[in-house]
């Protein structure tokens, strides 16, 4: 009678320590390897996606041609991409994101037409992202960043 | 004794087997379709509002399309040639619906489907273009 | 009372061979996220230079285009990638291919792949019809096909005089000398071109010559893909 009696505990016991390492081991090998690969690439996703999307908003805004004028626009851009800010800055006339972590990064082409004369700046993803135009006598200035 | 253990540990598999495949269920069912269908849908939907917009009339208006528009009877009139002439114009894995002030031409919206749309405005109103995938 | 106990355990072989079974199927669950990731995976940056290219290809200032949308059967054959990637700096990549209907217009295809961007378009092919007709007492000749110009050739007979070209009524030409020789009108599209000669004297066929272009369109669609 006795040693049915403890028998069934150890078991017990025996059963509840092997699904908790178990639950221990696959949770640390998930989270060690799986889930920060996944996390990255689908960071990188977003992050193409943002960058084309800035690049859409940016293009779309652009003043028509024939009056002199300045505007502003402010891009619907995240705050984070993967739990970090980032920043939006231009290279020639590409767009380009910049995130801490490397493999995130990306980069679009602007296309605009001939008379967009210089694309400049940068803008944090915290803040609020203001792109300027500014049109004169036919030449377009696109300044990213600044005050409202 | 023993054979009441195997069954009961085999319901606990069970149950965490269908667990874990419920959330797999979601990761793979809940993708939602490439969103590229919708923009291509709006620039067929203006295309073809361009197309049929920009054709030189055949009677006094300004363009073919402010011609049909002029009046409800004139709309009555011409609604084949207009159906016939979007049909020319759109593919044919594509079915329109054109929303004038005078009346619709094309098939009914079916419901729950992406659709493209794309508006024009001439001189004698102004037309809706729906489009969406057959 | 204790046999209900001994039931409730799991016997370890049994254990083992349920935490493989989970095992397997977490591992199957990875591969389905995998899967699902990897379908996730749109290509924003060719959609976007396949779209904007798109969209200036049918511009009405594009390098090939009548109006919006129509583009011209002459431009597009001497299209290439070489010359539309003089305009437009990304055409040139060998990752781009433009075809109109069945033919290729930029770059031979490789394989299908990459993002596809389809607008429809109207092919023009133009060509030059000519017609000299007989006049009536009034002078006058409506020109067949509504156009936008046309180059007329006067060579009245001896003893006639045009002095006024009329475009449905409205003046055009004039010289209270005579007009002679070849001359363009810019006409307009959108309505019947009625033209009249006004002077003295008689005009017989032969006399004028009205050439002016005629255009078929049809429509197919232009497909745009860009490939990495």
């Amino acid at each position: 009678m006795d040693n049915r009696g403890v028998t069934p505990v150890v078991e017990k016991l025996l059963t509840i320590g092997i699904v908790v390492l178990f639950i221990g081991s696959t949770t640390a090998v998930l989270y060690g390897s799986a889930v920060p690969e996944y996390r990255d690439s689908v960071g990188a996703e977003l992050s193409d996606r943002i960058v084309v999307s800035a690049a859409e908003q940016i293009e779309s805004a652009l003043p028509p041609q024939g009056i002199d004028s300045t505007g502003t626009v402010r891009l619907d851009l995240p705050a984070t991409i993967r739990g970090e800010p980032y920043a939006l800055r231009t290279n020639g006339k590409t767009l380009v994101l910049d995130h801490p972590r490397p493999s995130i990064s990306a980069e679009a082409r602007l296309s605009v037409p001939a008379r967009v004369d210089s694309v400049s700046g940068g803008t944090e993803s915290r803040g609020e992202a203001i792109v300027r135009f500014t049109q004169e006598s036919g030449g377009v200035e696109i300044r990213l960043g600044g005050a409202p | 004794m023993d054979r009441g253990q195997l069954p009961l540990s085999l319901l606990e598999v069970a149950v965490g087997v269908v667990l874990v495949l419920s959330l797999v269920g979601t990761v793979a069912l809940g993708v939602p379709g490439p969103d590229t269908r919708e923009p291509q849908l709006d620039a067929y939907a203006s295309d073809a509002v361009t197309l049929l917009a920009n054709e030189s009339p055949e009677h006094t208006g300004v363009t073919r399309l402010a011609e049909v528009l002029d009046s409800s009877a004139r709309f009555d009139r011409e609604r084949e040639t207009l159906d016939r002439r979007l049909d020319r114009i759109l593919p044919d894995n594509l079915l329109y619906r054109l929303e004038t002030d005078h009346g619709v031409v094309g098939y009914p919206l079916p419901a729950g489907v992406t659709t493209g749309s794309a508006r024009a405005t001439t001189g004698a109103g102004s037309v809706t273009l729906r489009v969406w995938y057959v | 009372m204790n046999a209900g106990l001994p039931r409730a355990q799991a016997s370890l072989p049994a254990l083992a061979i349920a935490l493989l079974i989970l095992t397997s199927v977490t591992v199957l669950s990875l591969a389905v996220a995998d899967g699902a990731l990897s379908s996730a995976d749109r290509a924003p940056a060719e959609r976007h230079v396949a779209a904007s290219l798109a969209d200036r290809m049918i511009a009405a200032n594009g390098p090939t285009a009548v109006r919006r949308n129509v583009l011209s059967a002459d431009r597009l054959e001497r299209l290439n990638a070489s010359v539309l990637g003089e305009i437009y700096p990304v055409a040139a990549e060998p990752a781009v291919r433009i075809s109109i209907g069945d033919d290729r217009v930029v770059n031979e295809p490789a394989a299908d792949g990459g993002t596809t961007i389809r607008r429809i378009v109207a092919v023009r092919r133009s060509h030059n019809r000519s017609i000299t007709p007989a006049f009536g007492p009034n002078k006058a000749v409506t020109i067949p096909r509504r156009t936008n110009l046309s180059r007329i050739d006067l060579d009245p007979p001896n003893g006639t005089t045009i002095r006024t070209v009329r475009v449905s009524g409205r003046v055009v030409l004039r010289n209270p000398a005579g007009l002679a020789g070849k001359y363009t009108l810019d006409l307009s599209r959108f309505e019947t071109t009625r033209l009249r000669f006004e002077g003295s004297g008689p005009l017989h066929a032969g006399n004028v010559t009205i050439e002016y272009p005629v255009a078929e369109t049809h429509r197919t669609t232009m497909a745009v893909t860009v490939d990495g």
